[in-house]
């Protein structure tokens, strides 16, 4: 039973400020992302919750208890790098037993001829080694125990870095960034591999990245941070289909959601100019339809339809490049009305695929939409009626 | 056994027309090497600037800067090899037998030979060339000599009851009020000779060995026996008096001075170059006077140090070049060049006439009596000895060593006796 | 699977490799040329000289076999002067290394003036010997001396420091690790810096997170390559320490602080005997070779690289 709990946490280096006060909580088991661009505070505040950084002011409480007097290893965490930060001139098995040893064997036991000397210190090394075994099995490297981490590939390096961070079964498991260097092939199958190692050990996660894929299909919540900020704090679904506001809408999903820019009314009707009918209605009450204002429509490339140039209501647009992917093609449009710079793209099944650069094409008003204010915000919209596609699902990405 | 090397000949070849050609109006540039810039360098601008404007056809240029003697002997060995040498070189007195066995010089015999007044009438004394004589042959002629003298702590002295103005001429009475400073307390020295293993050991020894009436060697010996020597005994027996009886403490030479100087030691017998040193560093702290070497014997001698004027064969290339050069020669070594070396530097006269021009060094020394007591020791000079053969410099090192291990008890008189005999003659050509 | 068009293709691969190791072997040149010049040329004339009876300067010279090793070995200067060397690299080179490594991990540590103790620290590498050995003479004189007033302050026994045969080897070997230290603690800081930071939190979250455990699993190990050049580096210059002994003792008192180096000047310089320096120097050699092989052959196995 492990929660982790994140209580105003502030943190400046210098007079550059890194973290805003940021609250944050971790149930039990659960699997979290912290998700952002570099630079947004999000490997700051991992430190933080591991005890390399103090903070400047908050509060990092671990099962209720505050954590922060004390130093990384009386935390009872483990963490693994972007670097892996295995030890270089130790064997694989000796990097997985140094925390073992440090945690079981004090100063005088540690010395190299202890265990020569003393049966207990024997029986305690014979102990981390049987749990080095175990960890060894659990990442398949047991054939590579006394290998050096130069003779590893990447890969098994990030493995062999995992299963240090699991040998002493820790409270709480940080990772930061611990896929970026791997390649993409290696890096898909490391991801199911740590989600799986997740679920098996019910180890409460705190996994940061700065990639939205991994952030989407490892976690159970996603925390994501800009600017020291976190924006949105829920689940894949939720971040998806409710973002908080553009800069999340932006940043989650695969290609990124278009943006058109659109006028809202004072009675709330959202248009595209140069589109007759509206392409949703603003909740009332959320302060924005006094007058007449500029807001940006935001429409997923799954949820843009292609149809004939001449199609009335549609907008039109010229192909400018096709991209195959397989199942299904994303299809770079250069808006007419809002001059070639404009583009958007649609995603359509590779099965329906008819179009080829150069096409003129109408593409007809999207059904769901997001609605942004001029300050990012996402104004909410009354659902619309029926005839809704089936939702995409976002592992599909 | 006088062969050119085919090198030199023909560098040489490439270098006599070139200077053909640019001394065809009569020009002649005279390139010259001197040492010790620090001590030096006022008096040969002095003296180049004068001969310049006897000579207005001659142009003096001096040679880059070099430390000391050994640095300077080493340049004029490695330039020999390319032919490169200067016209003119002041080797240290020590250096001559290296420059004669190279046969890198030119015999001042020869050059004096066509003079209208010989040497000895231009105040260039007998004993005076003996000390750059090789042979036959005059190698080089002194400029700046230098001979031990006794510098001493004239208060202390008087606190152990000695009288500065009476002090003793012999070695015993010496060595005796040497011992009663020493006692003073934990911080005083008696007296310092040097006997480190340099050059400067070996120079200290021989002062102490002629003061007994010693030879370093017995005449046409071609071995040592240094046992049976009828003074070697004496001199080395004295080095262990010195430590044990007269206070001497084991220091380097520069620690030694500086001892002194502090004024925590009675005597320093040390070369007269040193007095302008001595007295600028010592200032009012104690009265420093010299005193002449204490002599064991009426007819007790002391070498030499300093340099001598060398004419190299480098000079050969042009008569116009050699004449300048042995011009040059005489007028730094001669009643006027030795008068601007006692007044700017030092050390002692090398021209006897000086000493008789009352426009140059007559009467100089009268209120100089601290300088004067070399002047009076000159009769007393004889050459800086040197072994025969290509090992004399090592061998004055092993004296060293061996001088050293004396002073601080590793070996006694008759084990250094022996080890040096042994020594000696497996340095000395077989 | 090349069978077919083996034979053209391999004539023309042997000529273009032949053509860039052409301009491989031009572009070295003036480096091969140099190095030929001014290395392989002198150690050959060295090797040769050894084998005569060359005195600076002479004329001729006659050639006499091994007899300059033979007198060599029978030296007393030479035997004191090669156990003087080995005596003075053995106490400089772990000493000067290990306080080296101990004031990199210390200024490192530092907060605040980090620029300040690297750059005093490093002065007596980058200052003349010969101006300090005159501070050093001062501050060792065995009666007027800073360090013996304070020697007897403390109750312990005047030193006679560089005048004593007893002490002169140690008191220049107390100054060489004075001038290798610094050297060692640069070298050493730049070791530091290309230690991962990552290791370090690692390392404080499995339990390594104190001083000596620390530097014990993570700082030591990493420096291994440092380590090694460092090592070898101050062997090298403790065996071929010369300056120190010319400035302050000449190899005196009675021969107490001959270093190889020192006697092969002195021997070559000072009494001219080039011969026999020669045979000297061709023994230093042999030494540094033989020291350069072992570290090849023992050290780099020990250390862990990259």
């Amino acid at each position: 039973m492990t929660t982790l709990t994140l209580s105003a946490i502030e943190k400046s280096f210098g007079t550059r400020r890194v973290l805003n006060p940021v609250d944050l909580a971790c149930a039990d088991g659960e699997f979290l992302v912290i998700v952002g661009p570099s630079g947004c505070g999000k490997s700051t505040l991992l430190r933080i919750i591991a005890g390399l950084t103090q903070q400047d002011s908050g509060s990092v409480r671990i099962d209720g208890a505050p954590v922060d007097d004390l130093a990384p290893k009386e935390r009872d965490i483990a963490m693994v790098f972007q670097s892996y930060a295995l030890y270089p001139h130790m064997t694989v098995s000796q990097n997985l037993a140094l925390p073992l040893v440090m945690r079981d064997l004090n100063w005088v036991e540690r010395l190299p001829f202890a265990a020569k000397l003393s049966g207990r210190v024997r029986a305690k090394r014979r102990a981390a080694l049987e749990v080095v075994r175990g960890a060894a099995e659990t990442v398949a490297l047991s054939e590579y125990l006394d290998a050096k981490p130069k003779e590893l590939s990447g890969g098994q390096r990030q493995r062999v870095a995992l299963a240090r961070a699991l040998v002493r079964r820790p409270r709480l498991f940080l990772l930061d960034e611990p896929l970026s260097n791997l390649d993409a092939a290696l890096r898909s199958l490391t991801r199911t591999e740590i989600v799986d190692l997740q679920r098996r050990l019910g180890v409460t996660t705190v996994y940061v990245t700065h990639d939205q894929v991994e952030a989407m299909t490892m976690a159970d919540r996603i925390a994501v941070m800009m600017d020291g900020d976190i924006v949105q704090l829920g689940t894949p679904r939720e971040l998806h289909d409710e973002p908080a506001d553009r800069r999340v809408a932006r940043f989650i999903g695969t290609p990124a959601i278009n943006l058109l820019p659109a006028t809202l009314s004072t009675a709330g009707t959202v248009r595209i100019p140069g589109l007759a009918a509206p392409v949703a209605e603003v909740l009332p009450g959320t302060g924005e339809t006094a007058s007449e204002r500029t807001v940006e429509v935001g429409v997923r490339a799954e949820h843009v339809r292609l149809a004939d140039p001449a199609t009335a209501g549609a907008l039109r647009g010229k192909i400018r490049t096709v991209e195959y992917l397989g199942s299904d093609a994303l299809i770079h449009l250069s808006v007419e009305h809002l001059g070639a710079a404009h583009a958007i793209v649609a995603r359509v099944s590779a099965d329906d695929l008819a179009h080829r650069a150069g096409d003129h094409v109408g593409f007809l008003a999207p059904e769901r939409v997001h609605v942004f204010a001029a300050d990012g915000r996402r104004l909410p919209v009354r659902p619309r009626p029926a005839h809704a596609d089936p939702e995409p699902q976002a592992a599909a990405l | 056994m006088k062969h050119v090397s085919t090198l030199t000949v023909a560098i040489t070849a490439m270098i006599v027309p070139v200077s053909t050609a640019v001394f065809a109006d009569d020009k002649v540039e005279l390139v010259v090497q001197y040492t010790q810039p620090q001590i030096f360098d006022g008096v040969f601008e002095k003296l180049k600037a004068d001969f310049e404007a006897e000579h207005p056809n001659v142009t003096i240029n001096y040679r880059g800067v070099l430390p000391d003697y050994g640095a300077g002997i080493q340049a004029l060995l490695r330039e020999s090899l390319i032919g490169d040498m200067p016209d003119v070189s002041y080797v240290g007195i020590s250096h001559i037998p290296t420059v004669a066995n190279r046969d890198l010089h030119v015999d001042l015999n020869t050059l004096a030979a066509q003079d209208e007044t010989p040497l000895e009438d231009g105040g260039w004394s007998d004993s005076i060339q003996s000390i750059g004589r090789i042979g036959d042959e005059l190698v080089g002629l002194p400029h700046a000599i230098s001979m031990s003298v006794v510098y001493y702590n004239a208060d202390l002295v008087r606190e152990v009851g000695g009288d500065p103005d009476n002090m003793p001429t012999d070695w015993e009475g010496f060595l005796e009020l040497s011992g009663k400073i020493a006692d003073l307390g934990p911080d005083y020295a008696g007296l310092y000779t040097p006997y480190s293993s340099t050059w400067y050991g070996a120079w200290g020894f021989q002062a102490v060995h002629f003061s007994h009436g010693g030879e370093m060697m017995q005449p046409g010996a071609t071995a040592v026996d240094f046992v049976n020597d009828p003074v070697w005994p004496t001199s080395i027996k004295i080095y262990d008096r010195m430590a044990e009886e007269a206070g001497m403490i084991p220091l380097g030479d520069q620690a030694q001075r500086q001892q002194f100087i502090a004024g925590r030691m009675g005597f320093v017998m040390d070369s007269i170059s040193r007095l302008f040193n001595f007295e600028q560093a010592i200032g009012d702290r104690f009265e420093l006077r010299t005193m002449p070497y204490p002599m064991a014997v009426e007819n007790g001698r002391l070498p030499t140090g300093g340099n001598a004027a060398v004419i190299t064969t480098a000079a050969e290339r042009d008569p116009a070049v050699l004449q300048a050069a042995w011009d040059w020669v005489k007028f730094t070594t001669g009643p006027y060049g030795t008068t601007q070396v006692i007044e700017l530097v030092g050390y002692t006269p090398v021209n006897m006439l000086a000493l008789e021009d009352p426009g140059l060094l007559k009467g100089y020394f009268d209120d100089r009596p601290n300088h004067k007591t070399a002047v009076d020791q000159l009769p007393r000079v004889r050459e800086w000895y040197q072994f025969p053969g290509e090992n004399t410099l090592k061998i004055d090192a092993i004296i060293g060593d061996t001088l050293e291990a004396v002073v601080d008890d590793s070996m006694t008189p008759e084990e250094a006796l022996e080890y040096l005999t042994e020594e000696v003659n497996a340095l000395l050509p077989q | 699977m090349t069978l077919a068009f083996a034979p053209t293709l391999v004539r023309r691969r042997t000529l273009a490799r032949v053509g860039a190791s052409l301009i491989g072997w031009a572009m070295t040149l003036p480096f091969v040329a140099g190095m030929v010049l001014f290395l392989v040329l002198p150690c050959i004339a060295v090797l040769g000289m050894a084998f005569t009876d060359w005195s600076l300067g002479a004329r001729e010279f006659g050639f006499v076999g091994f007899q300059n090793f033979e007198v060599l070995f029978g030296d007393r200067t030479f035997r004191q002067s090669l156990g003087n060397t080995l005596i003075f690299a053995a106490i400089v080179t772990p000493v000067s290394v290990a306080i080296g490594l101990w004031l990199a991990v210390l200024v490192e540590a530092s907060v605040r003036g980090r620029a300040f103790f690297r750059s005093a620290l490093f002065l007596p590498v980058v200052s003349t010997t010969v101006a300090m050995a005159i501070v050093w003479e001062f501050l060792l004189h065995p009666t007027l001396g800073p360090v013996n007033t304070l020697f007897a302050a403390l109750g312990l026994p005047r030193q006679g420091f560089l005048a004593d045969a007893d002490t002169v080897l140690v008191t220049l070997a107390m100054i060489g690790i004075w001038e290798n230290a610094g050297y060692v603690m640069v070298l050493t800081l730049a070791g530091l810096k290309s230690i991962p930071s990552d290791l370090y939190d690692a390392g404080a979250i499995d339990g390594v997170d104190e001083g000596w455990s620390r530097f014990w699993a993570i700082t030591f190990p990493m420096l291994g390559p440092t380590m090694v050049f460092v090592v070898i580096v101050s062997l090298l210059r403790s065996l071929r320490t010369f300056d120190t002994v010319a400035a302050l003792t000449q190899g005196g008192p009675r021969g107490s602080s001959e270093v190889l180096l020192w006697t092969i000047y002195e021997e070559g310089f000072m009494f001219f005997r080039v011969g026999y320096a020669a045979a000297l120097t061709v023994v230093f050699v042999v030494l540094l070779l033989v020291i350069t092989f072992v570290k090849f052959r023992v050290l780099d196995r020990a250390v862990h690289y990259g």
